[in-house]
């Protein structure tokens, strides 16, 4: 097991009261996997990723309970060392604006040769010939060349590609993508994700990616987990996902997809919105929305159960 | 028949980038056109250009067959009522500061001719109209999800009663579960109002669904316009293709592809 969550709480303060983002996250992840998770807004799926490297500012996060172990060893003890070698060289995180991630006045050679050096890479020769090989590895064509420019000379896919060449430098067990193409074009997402499956083959890396878009998580991810209002409501292979969806809301969210090949069928929407989570509603969350809620779901959160195919719902 | 609004020949260069390149549109009362490609593409520019928000460098625009290309803003009173624009980020589009009603009366304010004491009888009906009951008149913005504000938006739109909507991306910000409602109300008003829509989306299926044309653009031209259903099930031009190809369909998964 090379991820492990347990039971994770996690809280965010503020003047208007506390607000649970995540209430009760199990997850846990083999080495080789490549594990998807999909909600909307507010779900709590990319402060799930940020806890996994501690990236979450406290104030105003709390970790209220349970745990996360990464190869075994709870990040939550881990010291600044420890800490610094699990950003990076346990876990290489690919965010989703390639724009922001990349400072505007250096060049990509100077800021490949940050990460490294970071990373223990001494030596100019070392460090440009690592360089390269990154930037190669992400299918960047001239790799030489590219040391010397800066971002904005770079399209949005190519300083993508650099950011991924970068979360691979300390050769990470696995890779956390965070939306990595939601700020791309559908051609170029294409490439991206085709990149990505390619890189987690070749190095054989664990793959988690974060994605509002059940296409992206699809095409890259063989299993899939469904978050909605801080918690995992539906956990299952992709396929089985697709075909045998259990939940309402995972139902609610399939339907809502428009379809180029069916178009007169109009996408259905879930009714009403999502929940706050400073008063998040009693029982199962979803409950308000739900087209087939039962009494027991105002009163008794559901539990995740299953082993392949986990779901949290009264009704399934 | 006149279109509601044309295109012809229009550019519009920034500095030496031609964001619009020699490009001729048409959108006639009642139809669906669909703008979709990528990013840069001159999309967005074309919208501006016939609401006049930016000049165009070259060509001409004409609303109802009247050139509108150089016209002045005060006599732009006409285009103003016709034709309204829904925008991408409905967080934007909105003033923090300013009531759910306060937002949809500016437009009947400006144009006069209702009685102070109907105005708030022609908002609420305008809420109505998109799904938000008379609660929502003394709502801010922040208290607003961002479905509730983007229909806020559409009942603006609304207000002068136009005869055209165009829309530039209005649901690449929401979610799939709300995206859904938006389309659900675009199809039911146009179908009760007898607009037409500019549909500005890089999300072809949502642009199958709503537009019964289509053009593609690239580097500031249309490459390839035509029926919806043809262009998007049988694309000719190389650049619609890949387009089409890098679709991720419902349901997709790593199987599939292989």
């Amino acid at each position: 097991m090379l991820l492990e969550i347990r039971n994770f709480r996690l809280a965010f303060t503020g003047y208007e009261g506390t607000a649970q983002v995540l209430n009760g996250i199990d997850l846990c992840i083999d080495e080789g996997d490549a594990v998807g998770i999909v909600g909307e807004t507010g779900c709590g799926k990319s402060v799930l990723a940020r806890s996994i490297l501690r990236l979450n500012p406290s104030p105003p996060a709390i970790v209220q309970g349970g745990s996360i172990r990464f190869d075994g060893r709870d990040v939550h003890t881990l010291g600044p060392s420890e800490l610094r070698a699990l950003r990076g060289a346990g876990v290489g995180m690919v965010f989703q604006d390639p724009v922001t991630y990349l400072n505007p006045v250096f060049t990509i050679g100077s800021q490949m040769a940050d990460v490294l050096r970071a990373h223990g890479v001494r030596g100019a020769a070392s460090i440009r010939d690592r360089s390269i090989e990154l930037l190669e590895s992400v299918r960047l064509p001239d790799a030489a060349s590219l040391l010397a420019r800066y971002p904005h000379e770079l399209s949005g896919g190519m300083r993508q590609r650099v950011l991924i060449a970068q979360a691979l430098a300390a050769r990470p067990r696995l890779l956390l993508a965070d939306e990595p193409t939601t700020a791309l074009d559908v051609t170029v997402q294409r490439q991206v994700l085709a990149l990505i499956s390619d890189l987690v083959a070749r190095l054989g890396l664990t793959l988690m990616l974060i994605s509002h878009d059940l296409g992206v998580i699809g095409a890259t991810c063989r299993r899939i987990v469904v978050m909605y209002a801080g918690t995992i409501v539906e956990d299952a292979p992709a396929a089985e996902l697709f075909r045998n969806p259990r939940h309402p809301y995972t139902r609610g969210l399939l339907a809502a997809i428009p379809d180029l090949q069916r178009p007169d069928e109009l996408p259905a929407g879930i009714s009403g919105s999502i929940p706050s989570l400073r008063h998040p509603p009693n029982g199962c969350r979803f409950h308000p929305r739900c087209p087939i809620a039962m009494p027991i779901c105002r009163e008794t959160p559901p539990a995740l159960e299953g082993d392949a195919h986990r779901t949290a719902c009264h009704a399934a | 028949m006149t279109p509601l609004l044309e295109a012809q020949d229009l550019v519009c260069s920034f500095g030496e980038k031609r964001a619009v390149d020699r490009v001729s549109l048409a959108l006639c009362a009642g139809e669906a056109l669909g703008l979709v490609g990528e990013s840069g593409s001159g999309k967005t520019t074309i919208l501006r250009l016939f609401l006049r928000l930016t000049r165009a460098t070259g060509g001409r625009i004409l609303h109802d067959g009247t050139d509108i290309t150089h016209a002045p803003d005060r006599a732009l009173s006409g285009l103003r009522r016709a034709v309204q624009a829904v925008f991408q980020n409905p967080h934007a589009a909105l003033d923090p500061r300013s009531t759910v009603f306060a937002s949809v009366a500016e437009p009947l304010r400006l144009m006069g001719g209702l009685p102070r004491r109907d105005l708030r009888e022609r908002v609420a009906s305008l809420l109505a109209d998109v799904g938000l009951g008379a609660e929502f008149l003394w709502r801010y913005p922040h208290e607003l999800s961002g479905g509730q504000k983007q229909r806020v938006c559409i009942a603006r739109a609304l207000a002068p009663e136009p005869r055209a909507l165009l829309l530039d991306e209005p649901t690449s910000a929401l979610d799939v579960s709300v995206q859904a409602q938006i389309i659900e109300l675009l199809v039911r008003l146009r179908a009760r109002h007898g607009l037409a829509f500019l549909f500005v989306s890089h999300n072809l299926a949502v642009v199958r669904l709503l537009c019964e044309r289509v053009a593609v653009m690239r580097n500031g031209r249309i490459v390839e316009e035509g029926q919806a259903a043809n262009v998007l099930s049988r694309p000719h031009h190389e650049y619609t293709q890949a387009l089409l190809a890098s679709v991720l369909p419902p349901r997709f998964t790593m199987e599939t592809a292989t």
